[in-house]
């Protein structure tokens, strides 16, 4: 059936029954043309964000509940994230989706209602805590430095994720590490954050907990200074690092947590060692310890060489060399007064000997002078030598030893010699 | 070495922590002074030794400690049960951290 032209808004408030359209149609005529330009204060929920940039939420009070949308271009120009359970201030027009059967606030501009009210509850919040003890010093407890197991609460999506596990995984390629994924902001964000951490802390051998999220408005990190979130990190058994946001932001969870680090990307490095450089200062610790020990044992031979030169030891030694020098000596003046000794009495031995030699017999007989003895044939050593001629007689033989060989003779006669 | 905001130590896991071998930092403290008794020299020669021995030791343990693990990337996600499990993962470049595909 072909569709009838449009009626006014007048024609069709006469009319008996009306189509859907029809009435739709005036609605939002009614609601447009009441409404082209309204400021709405109210809490963000059931934020979506769909993929074409469009952006759709309901802004609701105790009362009521108006459903908005915001579209891609006016979503982009914000200079906050709205998340869910934020007051605002949203401004824009009212108008009717027919198809939908709804009325919405188109969005053109949004406002975060009451950043003082976040500041306050920060103070607030903070000094409460701080009392508690739970920022204090020595409650921070240190961190290993080879981690065995690390657990990284954050989202599974985004730059803070990737950005921990690329550094991470640099300085220490064979890490293990188990992501905890949670919602770091908006609706829900406070249950995740904190079931996330006992999950981290219950896993097996985990000894660090990182609860890390990006960059963002204070609206945005706002879950990491709930006090739900702070006393969860404050009641880890496992040492638990922050890295919430930027450098600039400073987050009751970062009080709280035993180490802070700036970003996510800092986290990794203050967790996770550099292997590459650890192996080489156990390198050059063995090579430190070989020579150490080579140059002590270089020392003990160098002091073991001195004292063997030094006069300590070498006074035994000089006294020995001394008595051997004096024995030498007296080796050598004995033995001259041995030769003098030798000499001398070879000296008087000869002259001795020379006596000996004058009184020989051997020396009468080489004068030529000869013994006689009578032949009787008796041994010629046991004889008497004939000195006188009574004890010969004529006839007798006789031998005569001379001075070389010996006579045997006969006696003639015997004569009667005159002394001279 | 690290640009960490507070000292390390050796602390003890929330699991199960290695009572009875010293750790890593331990062994590197022990590697560290005998390299200093050494070098300063006044100790007996045997005791040298004995110290050079043990501070080997620390070192093996050292090593071993950096080549223990492997590498291994886990992402917790919730079972049918209600509870939670650990599961290995993979990085990938629109979805970020997700469970790795069970290889066949």
């Amino acid at each position: 059936m072909p569709a009838a032209p449009r009626k006014t808004a007048d024609a069709v408030l006469t009319d008996a029954v009306l189509t859907v359209g029809e009435l739709t149609h005036v609605i939002a005529e009614l609601l447009g043309g009441a409404f082209p330009r309204v400021a709405v204060r109210g809490q963000v929920s059931n934020l979506r964000r769909q993929s074409s940039g469009h952006v759709y939420f309901t802004l609701k009070d105790a009362e009521a509940q108006l459903p908005a949308v915001m579209w891609r271009s006016t979503a982009e120009r914000l200079r906050f994230r709205p998340e869910d359970g934020q007051e605002v201030v949203a401004s824009g027009k009212i108008d009717v989706y027919p198809p939908h059967g709804k009325y919405q606030l188109v969005c053109s501009s949004l406002q975060p209602l009451g950043l003082g009210d976040l500041h306050l509850r920060f103070e607030q919040l903070k000094a409460r805590l701080a009392g508690e003890g739970l920022f204090d010093e020595d409650r921070k407890r240190p961190l290993p430095l080879v981690p065995r197991h690390v657990a990284v609460v954050t989202s599974p999506t985004g730059a803070a994720v990737r950005d921990f596990l690329k550094i991470a995984l640099r300085r220490m390629p064979r890490a293990w590490i188990t992501v905890v994924p949670a919602r770091v902001q908006g609706d829900g964000s406070i249950d995740d954050v904190v079931a996330g951490l006992a999950a981290a802390a219950a896993l097996p051998d985990v000894d660090v907990v990182v609860a890390a999220r990006g960059g963002g408005s204070i609206e945005d990190l706002w879950t990491f200074n709930e006090e739900a979130v702070a006393r969860a990190l404050a009641a880890s058994p496992v040492p638990v690092v922050s890295a919430i946001g930027h450098e600039t932001d400073t987050t009751i969870a970062d009080l709280v947590a035993d180490l802070r680090a700036a970003t996510p990307s800092e986290a990794a490095e203050i967790v996770f060692p550099d292997v590459a450089e650890l192996t080489a200062q156990l390198d050059d610790g063995r090579t430190r310890l070989a020579r150490a020990v080579a140059r002590r044992m270089e020392r003990a031979r160098e002091r073991l060489v001195a004292l063997e030169s030094s006069a300590a030891l070498a006074r035994p030694l000089d006294r020995m060399r001394r008595i051997a020098q004096d024995l030498d000596e007296w080796e050598a003046r004995g033995l001259a007064a041995l030769t003098r000794r030798v000499a001398a009495a070879r000296e008087r031995f000869g002259r001795v000997a020379g006596h000996l030699e004058a009184v020989s017999p051997l020396a009468v007989l080489a004068r030529g002078y000869s013994i006689t003895f009578r032949d009787d044939g008796g041994v010629e050593g046991r004889r008497e030598a004939l000195r006188g001629i009574d004890a010969v007689a004529a006839g007798d033989r006789l031998v005569t030893r001379l001075a070389r060989g010996s006579v045997v003779s006969e006696v003639v006669e015997t004569r009667e010699e005159s002394r001279p | 070495m690290n640009p960490g905001k507070t000292p390390k130590g050796d602390a003890p896991a929330g699991g199960a922590a290695d009572a009875a071998e010293p750790g890593f930092e331990a062994s590197l403290a022990e590697v560290e002074r005998a390299i200093r008794a050494l070098e300063a020299g006044d100790i007996p020669l045997e005791d040298s030794i004995d110290l050079y021995a043990a501070a080997m030791g620390s070192l093996k343990r050292c090593h071993a400690v950096l080549d223990r693990a492997e590498a291994r990337l886990e992402v917790v996600r919730r079972t049918a049960e209600g509870g939670v499990e650990a599961v290995p993962a993979e990085l990938r470049e629109g979805d970020g951290v997700q469970p790795a595909p069970r290889k066949p």
